[in-house]
């Protein structure tokens, strides 16, 4: 078996960096109503421990902790940034069974894949046993092609019977998604992550619910979504409501949210950035302005985020 | 000698807590649900052909975190009947029968269910002959609980502007806030309704939760070609109750059964036992059926892809094989074990056709694609006649004898998967990649 990480830097995917420095910030933000830097947190780091970094410096999380399969846990112990991230040899679900829950932690399962793969076995798994206080965060691979097309006998499924013989009660109805296309499949695996989540911790018999407050769609590649949120009792929700930025951001909505900003090479960028901050750059504007044209949504989004939008550049150390 | 009483009055929290334990939230539903049905049932009547059509009637159910309701145009309670019998506790022996083949009978049904919703309930109804008796009561449950009245006080309800009943309960149960809450508990209700009620919504009856309209459950085997449902209609001669009995090939069997993935998804297939077009046992695969029942062979996934159905159908719901909860059958009744002898009947020839398939199973699986899935209704008094046709299925010639050898083996299922999906499906069964891996071999490795 390889590990995707054989195949790409996850920090050079522009998509998935502006998503990480969102959900980063609005931790940062947190701070200010919770003692995130007394959280413990957990991910997988792979081998670029790309979070582990940010939740380390930005957020001064001490204790960390990444699971990585068995055989490739000598080259992440190895690759480890730091001294206190804890390398678990073992699978999430393992992992998830052998850490303490009653402990506030940030929870980050960073998957590559999808309904397929053990993410919803894991969280149903996590919910049951997480505390409130505690914060989720699950990535997905939303490509219609992990949905099987037929069940063992070679008989034809279509993709609601397909996911429901993934994920069962989970997959989304005719009702919710009268057909799982392309364009509506983020949305209804999203909803079914969160229906997954939400029915299991409720299931568990604690008091209170998960609040999910992230809900994030992107494509470098594979078209990929995250879901985040915090579980809460009646205390917590009501100190985490007070936090302004939340509660006032845009982007952090339970409703899918799509980070969409352009491939561009520097002078493309240097040139967009000259024009902003602006209240709308239009298609035309730019095409009138550089001669060719970059879609709209892809402008739009540049322009809400280009601070966040990452600087390539080769160096030698 | 002294004598002396020992109190023996039930605490009404003894009772509440008594009549609302056995029951589940989605039972709740279904029981006034019924009572919707019924009134549905009665206001219609039976056509010229002894046909009772629903169209027109509606209930509209509505499930959140912090309130439930249930609105509904079925005719609503008369005030007599509400005063007298409605809120009776247990159905009173003198109480009027609600229609032909009515599926309410306990008298109990309403406040269970309000009773194990939540503690502050709402009913409003209304009549359309006698608007003027329309009335409202508010029941506040703990206290009403403390007082030692166990009457509910009515209310005229001034000019009211529908015609049926309006339930809303707020102030929820602990358990039921946190059900309502989750949308898988609506989904599944949603499921179940289409499931449980498919003959009364066929019948043109509307169910709506949450503002979705729920679709109603197909039920249907297959026919035409070489294969021919089972068919038993009779009158059972102690009780008069009319019993129907179908069965055939609804679904496709597994290829391969030891399959795990064939234990799943398999809600549609076993026995369906209903009582007055209500479904009181969906895909039973046990031995309150037929399943492992006096000798009988017990469910097994090969078996998967048969459905049998069994109606019974009274004007006297007492006679009926149900329990209080109708999710149940009371398996002891004679008209019922009558019954599992035709039920039986109706399933061997099934269970021959999934061993015998095997040997031919690509000629199987064409003879049952070529064959027409025929919709099952629900039971009507026009249409049942004594009638029996025994089950056809396709027989296959015994294959000259190849002697045989089994091979078994562990591999990771990592590997397994990735095998799969190079095969092209990656929901394979393990039996299935093992066979065309070692065909690939022998295609391509092996002189012929």
């Amino acid at each position: 078996m390889s590990g995707s990480f054989e195949s790409i830097n996850y920090s050079v995917r522009p998509n998935k960096c502006v998503e990480r420095k969102l959900i980063f910030e609005a931790f940062l933000q947190l701070s200010k109503t919770f003692n995130i830097n007394s959280y413990r947190y957990v991910g997988m780091g792979s081998m670029w421990f790309t979070d582990f970094i940010m939740a380390h410096k930005n957020l001064g999380i001490d204790e960390l902790v990444s699971f990585e399969l068995e055989e490739f846990a000598p080259r992440a112990i190895f690759n480890k940034p730091y001294n206190s991230i804890r390398v678990h040899g073992e699978s999430v679900s393992d992992g998830i069974s052998s850490l303490n829950w009653t402990r506030e932690s940030i929870v980050w399962l960073d998957y590559d894949s999808g309904p397929e793969g053990p993410a919803f076995t894991d969280m149903a798994y996590l919910s049951e046993r997480i505390e409130p206080g505690s914060f989720l965060l699950v990535t997905l691979n939303a490509h219609l092609g992990r949905i099987p097309d037929r069940d063992a006998d070679d008989n034809p499924l279509d993709r609601h019977q397909g996911l429901s013989r993934l994920i069962g009660e989970y997959a989304p109805t005719k009702i919710e998604f009268r057909r799982v296309t392309k364009n509506s499949y983020p949305d209804a695996l999203a909803d079914s992550a969160i229906k997954c989540i939400k029915s299991s911790f409720r299931k568990s018999g604690k008091k209170g619910e998960f609040l999910p407050f992230m809900n994030f769609k992107y494509s470098d590649n594979a078209p990929m979504i995250t879901i985040g949120g915090i579980f809460v009792n009646d205390e917590i929700i009501n100190k985490f409501k007070s936090n302004e930025y939340i509660s006032s951001a845009e982007h952090l909505t339970e409703k899918l949210f799509e980070i969409n900003v352009p491939p561009l090479t520097p002078k493309e960028r240097s040139a967009l950035d000259s024009m902003l901050p602006s209240k709308k750059i239009t298609e035309n504007d730019f095409t009138k302005a550089f001669g060719f044209s970059i879609k709209q949504k892809q402008l739009d989004n540049y322009a809400q985020f280009y601070k966040l939008y990452p600087n390539y550049g080769e160096f030698v150390i | 000698m002294a004598e002396w009483k020992a109190k023996a009055d039930p605490t009404k929290e003894f009772f509440i807590d008594m009549i609302t334990r056995d029951i589940g939230l989605d039972e709740c539903m279904f029981d006034l649900l019924d009572n919707s049905i019924d009134g549905a049932a009665k206001q219609s009547g039976p056509d010229a052909n002894g046909v009772v059509s629903l169209d027109g009637y509606s209930a509209d159910i509505s499930v959140h975190k912090d309130k439930f309701s249930i609105y509904d145009n079925c005719g609503g309670i008369s005030l007599s009947d509400a005063t007298e019998y409605a809120f009776h506790f247990g159905r009173r022996h003198d109480a009027p029968k609600d229609s032909e083949r009515s599926i309410g009978l306990y008298g109990i049904g309403m406040k269970r269910a309000v009773f194990k919703i939540g503690k502050k309930i709402n009913i409003k109804s209304s009549t359309k002959s006698k608007p003027e008796e329309a009335f409202e009561t508010t029941i506040d449950v703990p206290e009403w609980a403390a007082a030692k009245d166990w009457d509910f006080t009515l209310k005229q309800l001034m000019a009211p502007n529908f015609v049926g009943t309006k339930i809303d309960v707020t102030e929820l149960n602990e358990g039921a806030s946190s059900e309502f809450s989750d949308s898988v508990f609506t989904n599944n209700l949603i499921a179940d309704i289409g499931r449980y009620y498919s003959f009364f919504i066929n019948d043109g009856f509307r169910i709506n939760v949450n503002g979705n309209e729920v679709p109603s459950h197909i039920y249907g085997v297959k026919g035409g070609g070489e294969f021919e449902p089972y068919i038993d209609q009779y009158i059972d001669s102690e009780t008069g109750v009319m019993v129907k009995v179908i069965s055939g090939l609804a679904g496709s069997p597994p290829d391969d059964a030891s399959d795990t993935s064939s234990t799943r998804g398999t809600d549609n297939w076993g026995w369906f036992v209903v009582c007055n077009n209500r479904v009181v046992l969906a895909g039973n695969k046990t031995d309150q059926t037929v399943w492992g029942e006096n000798l009988f062979p017990g469910w097994h996934p090969q078996y998967n892809g048969f459905m049998g159905i069994v109606f019974f159908s009274s004007d006297d719901p007492r006679k009926l094989p149900w329990t209080t909860t109708k999710r149940q059958i009371d398996d002891t009744l004679p008209v019922y074990r009558r019954a599992v002898i035709k039920m039986k009947e109706a399933t061997r020839p099934f269970l021959d056709y999934t061993n015998q398939r095997k040997t031919s199973l690509d000629a199987a699986k064409t003879k049952e694609d070529g064959a027409k899935v025929i919709k099952i209704d629900g039971v009507q008094v026009a249409d049942l006649k004594p009638q029996s046709a025994p089950m056809k299925v396709p027989l296959f010639a015994a294959k000259p004898k190849v002697q045989m050898a089994s091979i078994a083996y562990q591999r990771p299922v990592s590997e397994v998967k990735k095998v799969a999906e190079a095969l092209g499906n990656s929901q394979l069964s393990y039996k299935q990649i093992g066979i065309e891996t070692f065909e690939y071999f022998l295609n391509n490795e092996v002189d012929e």
